[in-house]
């Protein structure tokens, strides 16, 4: 029942927002044309006015359909699993995100997974034994990667792996010469290919991790509980992960999901950088050129998969700790 | 703790195998020409062309791996920008079609050399020129990517659905007529001088067997805005998975990271073309494309760099070349003629004086133009071929000189406060705002820097750089005070014509906030609309000149928008594995200004580019 | 002596004896230290070192030397009078930012887990619509409507979009803490709701919250650019995000070996400023939390 009642909330959440972000999107300021037609200009040398008519005729939106009947037709599509069209591409927002979401789930859900584990782990330890040379090694190596945007840690394993040792390519999702398809050699330039984004990034987010969960390790540290299980002679190691790491992973669990609801925005260090062909240029493109129809859909789904993953996180705490009730 | 790792583990495997069983994005386009049953011989031959390239990929690929010093086959390699699969298709009228291989899959009936008005002949072979027509004989030998043989009938159809899209040279033209299969006969009904120009910027890109049906509908209803807004639709509908040209190469793969093209055959100029493909890197931004040229992954590319940046280029590639042609516009400044001070021609002029233009350009952009102290809307690559010094020196110059500024701003009553800014007659303090367009680099370091040249004079001035859609159209609404904007725009005609068209009627007159007449040399008003229409329309040379001068004139005199850099296109080449660069003053350069592959097309087909073997 | 005096006393006894826990703790210490620094240059900074704004194009990427002892930027300003001066707005955006933040957080979080039923279903659905009303649009509504300068109004927006993923975290929390023995106990006994609130739940979750304190902070600093290139506040040179946005992105100061000095400084002056926090709070945590001490 508890459970249900959940559902039920998170389903009205996902209403309200997705009623809001419509308006919000419809009601986004700037005139995209103009720079589209720019965009044109530069690249097929013609003149601006040229352009400004030729993006006029095949931008598809058209201003004068009522904005009440736009979002109803918009919640039906949406009730019968379709997340709208691109009026810029003409095609169905599904058929991008079928497409571009899996490499970005690909290299996003594994640096998160790799970065949340290596920093819980570290985190334990570091509020484990307070007073070792590991802590102010985590403490600086999080002010680094704290101080430093992805962007340059990208950056520069590019220049040292890609370009100077030439140990990893440069660019894309895999080598374009092997066909894609379920073979060996498909899904071993695909993991070739995913190394350096994936290294970055982990890079990147583990310290965070680490931090958050000495953190909160640190406050669990002073519990009752512990005492009494070394009281009663437990193992150091068995202390440790048992009753202060499961305790202490409970505020992250939180962040851990957000993050992993959030990672279907794309991310535009992997998208830039890599040239990975994820949803974040999608995202990018849709935003700059003002394509409502792809805003919403990209919009929805990163809506429905925050909601949804803090669902999950409510559900798993009652897992996680025990003394959680599901309220009624 | 064993179980986590078994979790994770788990966890790993799936995110590779949920990517593995994704549907691959990229649209692998190598079975997708399009097959007629009439030309299976044809098509047999490209088929065994596609195998041979993909063995040239791969050789190509494998290269990064392990560096070989010269790859076997000859790949150009450029980066450029296109729409990411799924959203990528052929189709060259709708949103996402083509991308980067735009010039090398498409031509016009002949290039156009805007630096000295050549010609470069394409898929017309000669042409007759009168007031009302212009005839054009057609290339016999030139075939589209699918077989199918060329005919008068494909330029026929393009005209008709650039109709659909209201292309300008429709301002001009009254129809288009096919008396044989080798002739187009295109006739005016507002005679142009830029009849080449505008017949140059159309490439032929709708064959007839693929567009035909929407082109005929546009021809029966040239009127019916209902009909054409149907095909409109449909058109945009149409997606092919890769484009058909005539052009020299041919669209082979498309990932989101590179474009590969490979060279086609039957082109009729194949035997000038020395390389067997093009790879094209996604331009993802400068950054990236800098990577790339330091790296040697790229032979040619154009961003716009740094000066620090293009010399640790050209240190690490020695061979690495620099041609800088014009790319058709200058960055200037525009005020606001709508609010006050700025209404007042003295006080935009003592502003102007307190500037120091030079300085803006050398921060934002090194390498492009300076301009000279006059702000008289011709792009200054072409000054001395339109405006002689006799009539520069007649004009009112715009020197930085600060002493000027500061006694024409005591002349009109603004007096320095306690804090050496200035107070303005009434007793206010002035300060102002600029804005810039957020996102390019150069207008954000020039929008900085003016607000402190502007600030330490004596008017505090707050940079704000805006978003980008909302930018441009906030400023033509007149919402600013100052703002950075483009000025000498000669996009698409290289001529001052297209200049003063934005200059008086379109943008920059909305956004200075213009009236409709302004005085002209001889002290009489001066109709912008009519001065813009008769350049636009005379055939006379001499008298040309007169109404570019006259334009030039009060241009310079009412101060509407001050240039501080003429934009060049900084064209990268690297000659390592490919020579025969023209000379960098070479006037095939500026074909790269609104199309950088544009000129690189031109000069392997003049057979001037050629790899090294 | 009075009782005020008497009071007074014992108040600076005890400062003392916390700063001589700090002392002793040589990290904790050395992150004090770094933080003061901050703080003084925030503070005094700008009146002793003078900045000039002008551009010098041939003075660009000098190296560090007595007269530019950070180098000078990509035209040939002194990096650092731009750190300088910019580090009163950067810390005090950054510090109000992550004060607004923690504050909206820790309040909806701690009402939440602790009322629960209607309470807490209305306050993670505005949480839940924090965290996925698509920011960008909004920012940019924003942005017609208000151009802000105040660091206070400045901090304000970019916590209103900030607080929703720690404010979950807290909820998490406290909804386990609430069912411990010593709140229980608390309950038994009848203390009231604010020093339950104040004495048990808060000290328990600080550290975690410090932690993001912290990165809020870190993140402000970044967030901050956006700010600028969407036209809600005005460009910054000093600013020490935008410094470095200008040095990776626009300058292309990390492709030149002499344009390193001008990328690194502001990026150190952020690891120096996080280092320093880091420390700090890592000896506030002994302070605060007793059982730690041994």
């Amino acid at each position: 029942m508890a459970v249900l009642k959940r559902i039920a909330v998170a389903l009205v959440t996902l209403f309200f927002v997705t009623t809001l972000t419509f308006f919000v999107v419809r009601n986004t300021p700037g005139d995209a044309l103009q720079v589209w037609a720019l965009e044109i200009v530069q690249t097929y040398g013609i003149s601006m006015e040229d352009a400004m008519k030729q993006v006029r005729a095949m931008y598809g939106y058209d201003p004068d359909e009522p904005v009440l009947s736009q979002y109803i037709r918009y919640v039906k599509g949406l009730a019968r699993g379709n997340l709208g069209t691109s009026i810029l591409y003409k095609s169905s927002v599904n058929e991008i995100v079928f497409q571009a979401l899996p490499w970005t789930v690909f290299i996003l859900s594994t640096s998160l997974v790799l970065s949340f584990s290596i920093g819980a782990l570290l985190g334990m330890a570091i509020a484990w034994k307070r007073k070792t040379v590991l802590d102010p090694i985590i403490t600086g190596y999080a002010a680094i990667t704290g101080a430093t945007p992805d962007y340059i840690t990208a950056l520069i394993l590019l220049i040292i792996f890609a370009i100077n040792l030439k140990w990893f390519p440069l660019k894309g999702a895999y080598d374009p010469a092997v066909k894609p398809g379920f073979t060996w050699e498909f899904i071993k330039s695909v993991l070739y290919h995913g190394v350096l984004p994936i290294a970055a990034y982990t890079f990147e987010n583990t310290a965070a991790w680490a931090l958050a969960m000495k953190g909160s390790a640190v406050s669990v540290l002073g519990e009752d509980y512990i005492m009494a299980a070394w009281a009663r002679g437990l193992k150091e190691r068995r202390i440790m992960t048992r009753y202060m790491g499961r305790n202490a992973m409970l505020p992250l669990v939180t962040g851990l999901a957000i993050a992993f609801g959030s990672m279907m925005g794309g991310s535009v260090l992997i998208e830039t950088i890599f040239n990975y062909p994820g949803i974040g240029w999608f995202f990018n493109q849709a935003v700059a050129r003002r394509d409502y129809g792809l805003m919403q859909g990209l919009f929805f789904l990163t809506a429905a998969a925050v909601i949804l993953a803090n669902l999950i996180a409510d559900l798993l705490y009652t897992r996680l700790d025990p003394r959680i009730r599901l309220e009624e | 703790m064993k179980q986590r790792w078994v979790v994770l583990g788990t966890l790993l495997i799936l995110a590779v195998v949920v990517a593995a069983c994704a549907t691959p994005t990229p649209q692998v386009i190598k079975e997708t020409v399009v097959v007629t049953k009439e030309v299976e011989k044809l098509v047999k031959e490209t088929v065994v062309v596609t195998k041979e390239v993909e063995k040239v990929v791969t050789k190509e690929v494998e290269k990064v791996v392990t560096p070989t010093p010269v790859p076997q086959p000859a790949i150009f390699r450029t980066a450029g920008g296109w729409d990411a699969p799924p959203a990528y298709h052929g189709n060259s009228f709708a949103p996402g079609g083509v991308g980067a291989a735009w010039w090398w899959v498409f031509e016009p009936l002949f290039y156009y050399v805007p630096a000295n008005g050549d010609i470069v002949p394409a898929l017309a072979v000669s042409f007759e020129e009168t007031r009302e027509t212009f005839t054009a004989k057609l290339q016999p030998n030139a075939v589209w990517h699918d077989g199918q043989p060329f005919t008068s009938k494909d330029v026929w159809a393009t005209m008709y659905i650039r109709y659909l899209q209201n292309a300008p040279i429709w301002q001009f033209l009254d129809r288009v007529e096919t008396p044989d299969d080798q002739t187009v006969v295109f006739y005016w009904k507002n005679p142009t001088p830029f009849a080449k120009q505008l017949l140059a910027n159309e490439l032929i890109r709708a064959p007839y067997h693929l567009y035909g049906e929407w082109a005929e509908r546009v021809a029966a209803n040239m009127d019916d805005e209902a009909e054409l807004a149907k095909v409109r639709e449909e058109l945009s509908n149409f997606k092919p998975d890769k484009p058909v040209g005539t052009g020299p190469f041919v669209v082979d793969t498309v990932t989101a990271s590179e474009m590969i093209l490979r060279k086609f055959p039957q082109h009729y100029e194949a035997d000038k073309i020395a390389f067997d493909g093009v790879r094209v890197l996604r331009w993802s931004s400068n950054e990236v494309v800098w990577a790339y040229l330091l790296a040697d992954e790229i032979d040619v590319a154009h961003p716009a760099t740094p000066k620090d940046v293009t010399d640790s280029i050209m240190a690490k590639q020695p061979q690495m070349e620099l041609a800088l042609p014009t790319d058709w516009a200058e960055f200037g400044i525009v005020y606001n003629w709508r609010i006050e001070p700025f209404s007042d021609y003295r006080f935009r002029k003592a502003i102007t004086h307190a500037i120091d233009r030079q300085q803006l350009r050398e921060v934002t952009y090194y390498f492009a133009g300076d301009v000279d102290e006059y702000a008289h809307n011709i792009l200054m690559s072409f000054r001395d071929t339109w405006l002689s010094k006799d009539f520069l020196d007649g004009l009112t110059t715009y020197e930085y000189n600060p002493e000027l500024a500061e006694s024409i701003l005591q002349e009109l009553g603004f007096t320095r406060g306690d804090d050496g800014n200035w107070v303005d007659p009434d007793g206010n303090a002035v300060t102002f705002e600029l804005n810039a367009p957020a996102g390019y680099s150069d207008w954000v370091i020039a929008c900085d820097n003016l607000a402190t040249q502007l600030t330490n004079f004596g008017f505090p001035t707050e940079c704000r750089p805006i978003e980008n859609a909302v930018y441009w159209p906030q400023i033509t609404a007149g919402d600013y005070q100052i703002a950075l904007e483009w000025t000498a725009v000669w996009w698409g005609y290289g001529h001052p014509w297209a200049g003063f068209r934005r200059h008086f009627l379109g943008d920059t007159a909305k956004r200075a906030g213009i009236p409709a007449e302004l005085e002209g040399p001889d002290g009489t008003m001066v109709n912008l609309e009519d001065l813009v229409v008769e350049m636009g329309s005379t055939f006379d040379e001499a008298r040309m000149k007169e109404l570019v001068q006259t334009a030039a004139w009060i241009s310079n005199e009412s101060l509407i928008a001050v240039p501080y850099l003429e934009k060049r296109l900084m064209m990268f080449h690297n000659a390592k594995r490919i020579t025969g660069y023209p000379d960098e003053d070479d006037p095939l350069w500026t074909l790269g200004g609104g199309g950088a592959e544009r000129a690189y097309v031109v000069m392997m087909r003049q057979g001037l580019l050629k790899p090294v073997r | 002596m009075t009782v005020a005096s008497i009071r007074a006393e014992s108040r600076w006894r005890t400062w003392y004896a916390t700063f001589l826990i700090l002392y002793r703790n040589k990290r904790a210490f050395v992150g004090f230290l770094i933080l003061l620094a901050f703080l003084l240059m925030a503070i005094v900074g700008p009146y002793l070192v003078p900045l000039d704004m002008s551009a010098r194009y041939a003075e660009r990427y000098l190296p560090p030397s007595w007269e530019h002892p950070l180098g000078t930027d990509f035209v040939g300003r002194d990096t650092f009078a731009l750190i300088v001066h910019g580090s009163r707005d950067v810390l005090s955006i950054a510090f109000l930012a992550a004060l607004f933040t923690v504050g909206i957080a820790l309040a909806v979080g701690m009402v939440a887990g602790l009322q629960g039923g209607l309470v807490d279903a209305v306050l993670m659905l505005l949480t839940n619509t924090v965290l996925t009303i698509p920011k960008f649009p909004v920012m940019l509504v924003f942005a017609t409507v208000f151009r802000v300068k105040d660091p206070f109004s400045l901090a304000l927006i970019l916590s209103v979009w900030a607080w929703g993923g720690l404010a979950r975290a807290v909820r998490s929390q406290i909804l386990s803490l609430k069912e411990r023995e010593f709140i229980e106990a608390a309950r038994v006994m009848g203390l009231g709701l604010p020093h339950i609130v104040v004495r048990e739940l808060l000290p328990n979750i600080m550290p975690y919250v410090a932690i993001n304190f912290l990165y809020i902070m870190k993140d402000a600093i970044t967030a901050s650019v956006g700010l600028m290139f969407l036209g809600i506040i005005p460009f910054s040179a000093t600013n020490w995000g935008m410094m470095l946005n200008l040095a990776t992105q626009q300058s292309g100061a990390i492709y030149i070996p002499q344009g390193l000095y001008y990328a690194l400084a502001p990026m150190v002056a952020i690891i120096l400023f996080q280092l320093g926090a880091l420390f700090f709070a890592h000896g506030l945590d002994e302070v605060l939390n007793p059982r730690l001490r041994s």
